[in-house]
């Protein structure tokens, strides 16, 4: 795991911490609620469709005229006229507001970088799916994971098997964002260290981090008991054949 | 005087070392994971084992709950409660919890509340259990820092006394507490009827020894002042009996014997005395002995009724080496053939070569020089006297269960002149092998000692004249395994002297002793029964006379305090009334508060036989008065059998280190509940 520690303030103003503020470092939770809202935010996503893309092919563009699908065959980029967002992709297919799918997957923008196997966007479901292992960077944040897929209608985000992240240092079988609050839930077995604290939980624990912000420092609380919508959610969406698929 | 109003007690400062000490496994379990829950470690408190967790940003906390287990980190210590609060994690972490128990090597410790930091730990109140003792303090304090422990109103309680201070600190394996009431009575010392109290005490709990200062002995309404400082120590506070026995002299010589056991009266000198009450002729004996050493060289005084002995000992050859003594005997009396004796002996001991199973060989070589004076019945003998003596023995290595083993002594000494009719000396020689068996439950044992003296001491046998033997002791037993609790053993035992005797005709059997017992013993009829049956068969080979020649029997069954039987002895060889005696005795307990009596009788009731009434041939009486602070015990028991016994004691029972007995309610305390925990629910509380 990589450790770094950058002030609160360098990144984007969400240091992920516990408890006391100058324990406080980079929140990369913190951060990647914010890449995902980023990426929930993008029109692509939303109803503006893929019109709103600038689409550039590396090479054969093949375009499926029984199913529509626009098929980059040597890969291309789509770019996001509006927040500058940008996905290079080494194959990429896309049916015209309904779904994208993209392979060997890197997106740039102001939140950092995000590498992905595979990722796979159902416009009308409002459901994105990124497999094949997944890796966020920025300077002074990197979470891994086997897979990350996020549901815009529930708001909530999930990070399953072997999540690694630092400054707090998490890592955890697995873990859940909602996006609206910025609950986070580590399911077991976890470690979440911040400064002198460090928690461990078993495969049969869970703990839950709730943003708080103390003397204009945010950071996280920690514990145990998690709220149970909060846990009926994600139960849910964990039982949901997408997201098993995905895992 | 005033009274500590608030207890407190001399902590043991093993605690010191115990929380000082590392290892978690060796305070207690180590804390072992909860389903559901996790573990939270925060770098310099420890590891704790939680199953519900919440933090606190805004107030820089953390609180754990549904049962915490916390090591702590480089203590050894573990802590076990149903909630936590850690507090000031960005700064001095400080732990804050209730009814908590504490692991710590030796000690379990048990407290309403605990505070704890990186400089130490507050407990309020805490109880605190250990092997060699137990106490409870409203405040105890462990300073990590200073490695010290400080505790308010402490009772603490070990196995020979209890003590009560209002103040007390600790440091290593000492305390030191102020204001302090002490009692070797099994009771809160208050309630003792007597007990020490001191200004100050400074103890060492192991081995046990206490500094009073400003000391008063408290005997009920009495007071006396103590020497400032005074010192007891374990010694002291152990003995659990009065400093002396009234008892039959075990040779069976002097008849009752009361004898001052041995104190020490200083570091390295002893003294004791024991007196005996003549069966028969004799008068009484009275024995002082004075002892006193330093390093290897001692000074023993004996002094008897008849007889003053003075030895000096420049070195003591325990282990082997080299000794010198010098010797004066005194004695005298008109029973006795006065001996007045000089003598400088030099010694060497050979060290034993050791090891069990093993053949052993150990050498002692001595020369004296002696100026002695005996009065015999020829006159007054003087004279001076040179010798020498070797001696060896030789173990063989124990085969099959058999271990020989063979004693080699001889000796000479010179007389040279001046004593009866001029220079003349005594030789003698000696050897004596042994055998020891084990087999099973079988034991033989066979001895010969065979001496040989060439010459004649000047002297009687008081100073050193010896003699020719040629004797076999054989023993032989058999102590078949206990079943149902019954055990016994059959013993048959002889001595057979092979010299001749003016008495005994040429050829005859020279037996002196011939003797077969039977003996049992186990429980029966709720009680314990034991059963005795013994033969002396001596008179019936030896044609000396005063040859043993008895059946006798015996049966006890005892209860309790109670003692019911009988005993016969039958002389098959007396022509006119055979029966020595037909006894029957009797011990009745009867018990009336704190208050104990036992009568005991023993009747010959042969004598009916021939028409007369029963003949008292034992009696007695035991008193016991229990009280916390012992059982004074006095009785005598007079018995033709048996002999007579005279006892005048205090039993101190060890004292029950049970946590709950630190409750006991006093004036001014408060009354403290101590249960069973349960979980991490700790095992204490305490009520106002």
């Amino acid at each position: 795991m990589k450790a770094t520690a950058p002030s609160p303030s360098s990144v984007s103003g969400y240091p992920g911490c516990v408890v006391g503020p100058q324990r406080c470092r980079a929140g990369s939770l913190r951060l990647l609620v914010w890449l995902l809202a980023a990426l929930l935010a993008w029109p692509a996503w939303g109803q503006a469709g893929v019109a709103e893309l600038s689409v550039t092919a590396y090479g054969r563009q093949r375009l499926d005229l029984e199913t529509g699908r626009t098929v980059l065959e040597d890969g291309g980029e789509l770019v996001d006229r509006t927040s500058g967002v940008r996905i290079a992709a080494a194959w990429i297919a896309y049916l015209d507001g309904i779904e994208v799918v993209a392979r060997g997957v890197t997106l740039d923008g102001d939140v950092g970088r995000v590498e992905a196997g595979e990722i796979a966007v159902d416009l009308l479901g409002g459901r994105l799916q990124a497999t094949g292992g997944v890796r966020w960077l920025r300077p002074g944040v990197d979470v891994t994971g086997r897979s990350l897929w996020f549901d815009v209608g529930a708001g909530v985000a999930g990070l399953v098997g072997g999540i690694e992240a630092t400054a707090p240092e998490v890592s955890a079988a697995e873990v859940w964002i909602e996006l609206a609050s910025g609950r986070v839930l580590l399911v077991g077995p976890y470690r979440y260290a911040d400064g002198r604290l460090v928690l461990t939980g078993g495969a049969d624990a869970a703990l839950q981090l709730d943003v708080v912000e103390v003397a204009g420092v945010p950071g996280y609380d920690a514990r145990s008991a998690v709220d149970p919508d909060w846990a009926e959610t994600v139960a849910r969406l964990r039982g949901e054949p997408w997201a098993a698929a995905g895992e | 005087m005033r009274r500590p109003g608030r207890r407190a007690a001399l902590l043991p400062a093993l605690l010191l070392a115990a929380w000082t000490a590392s290892g978690a496994a060796a305070a207690g379990e180590a804390c072992l994971p909860m389903p559901g829950g996790g573990e939270l470690t925060v770098a310099g408190v420890g590891r704790a084992v939680f199953a519900s967790l919440v933090t606190d940003r805004a107030r820089d906390a953390a609180r754990l709950s549904g049962g915490v287990c916390l090591e702590f980190e480089g203590t050894g210590g573990v802590l076990r409660s149903g909630s936590l609060d850690i507090g000031d994690l960005g700064g001095a972490v400080t732990v804050v919890a209730t009814d908590v128990t504490l692991e710590l090597p030796g000690w379990h410790l048990t407290a309403g509340r605990l505070v704890a930091d990186a400089s130490g730990a507050t407990l309020s109140p805490a109880v605190m259990r250990g092997q060699e003792a137990v106490a409870r303090a409203a405040v105890l304090t462990i300073d990590l820092f200073t490695g010290g422990f400080a505790a308010e109103d402490v009772r603490l309680l070990t196995a020979s006394v209890w003590i009560d201070a209002a103040h007390a600190r600790f440091d290593g394996r000492r305390v030191w507490a102020t204001d302090a009431w002490l009692t070797t009575c099994d009771c809160p010392p208050a309630d003792a009827d007597v007990r020490v109290e001191a200004v100050a005490v400074e103890a060492e709990l192991t081995p046990l020894r206490i500094v009073l200062v400003g000391g008063v002995l408290v005997i009920g309404a009495w007071r006396w002042a103590l020497p400032d400082p005074w010192t007891v120590d374990e010694t002291s506070l152990a003995a659990s009996t009065l400093p002396f026995t009234v008892a039959p002299d075990p040779d069976g010589v002097r008849g009752t014997v009361v004898t001052f056991r041995e104190q020490t009266v200083s570091d390295g000198a002893r003294l004791g005395w024991d007196a005996g009450s003549g069966a028969g002729a004799r008068p009484p004996d009275l024995r002082v002995r004075l002892a006193a050493g330093a390093g290897g060289a001692s000074v023993d005084l004996l002094g008897a009724s008849d007889r003053l002995r003075v030895a000096w000992r420049v070195a003591r050859p325990a282990a082997g080496g080299w000794s010198v003594s010098f010797g004066q005997r005194l004695e005298g009396g008109a029973w006795r053939e006065p001996v007045r004796d000089v003598d400088l002996t030099l010694g060497w001991r050979g060290t034993p070569s050791p090891g069990s199973g093993a053949a052993r060989v150990a050498l002692d070589l001595g020369a004296f020089a002696a100026v002695s004076a005996q009065r015999l019945a020829g006159g007054e003998r003087v004279g001076a006297r040179l010798g020498a003596s070797a001696g060896a023995l030789l173990e063989g290595p124990e085969v099959g269960g058999v271990r020989p083993s063979v004693r080699l002594a001889a000796g000479v000494t010179l007389y040279p002149s001046g004593i009866g009719d001029g220079p003349t000396t005594q030789a003698w020689g000696s050897v004596a092998p042994t055998v020891a068996a084990r087999w099973g439950a079988w034991r033989l044992d066979a001895a010969h000692l065979a001496r040989w003296v060439v010459g004649a001491s000047p002297f009687g046998t008081t100073l050193d004249r010896v003699g020719p033997a040629q004797r076999t002791d054989l023993s032989l037993s058999v102590r078949p395994p206990a079943q149902r609790g019954w055990a016994g053993v059959a013993r048959l035992a002889l001595r057979y002297d092979w010299l001749a005797d003016s008495r005994r005709p040429a050829r005859a059997v020279g037996l002196e002793r011939l003797q077969v017992a039977l003996e049992a013993g186990g429980p029966a009829w709720a009680g314990r029964l034991d059963l005795r049956a013994e033969a002396a068969l001596a008179g019936w080979v030896d044609p000396r006379p005063d040859r043993p020649t008895s059946l006798a029997g015996a049966v006890a069954w005892t209860r309790g305090g109670w003692e019911l039987g009988a005993r016969t002895a039958f002389d098959p060889l007396a022509d006119v009334d055979p029966w020595r005696e037909v006894t029957v005795f009797a011990a009745v307990p009867f018990a009336t508060g704190a208050w104990a009596w036992r009568p005991y009788l023993a009747l010959d009731v042969a004598a009916w036989a021939r028409g007369a009434g029963p003949r008292v041939v034992g009696h007695g009486l035991d008193l016991a008065w229990t009280s916390c602070c012992g059982v004074v015990e006095l009785g005598y028991r007079v018995d033709g059998a048996t002999g007579t016994r005279v006892t005048l004691g205090l039993r101190l029972e060890p004292h029950d280190l049970d946590a709950a007995r630190l409750a006991a309610a006093d004036a001014s305390g408060s009354a403290w509940v101590v249960g069973a925990g349960h979980g991490n629910v700790p095992a204490m509380a305490s009520e106002p």
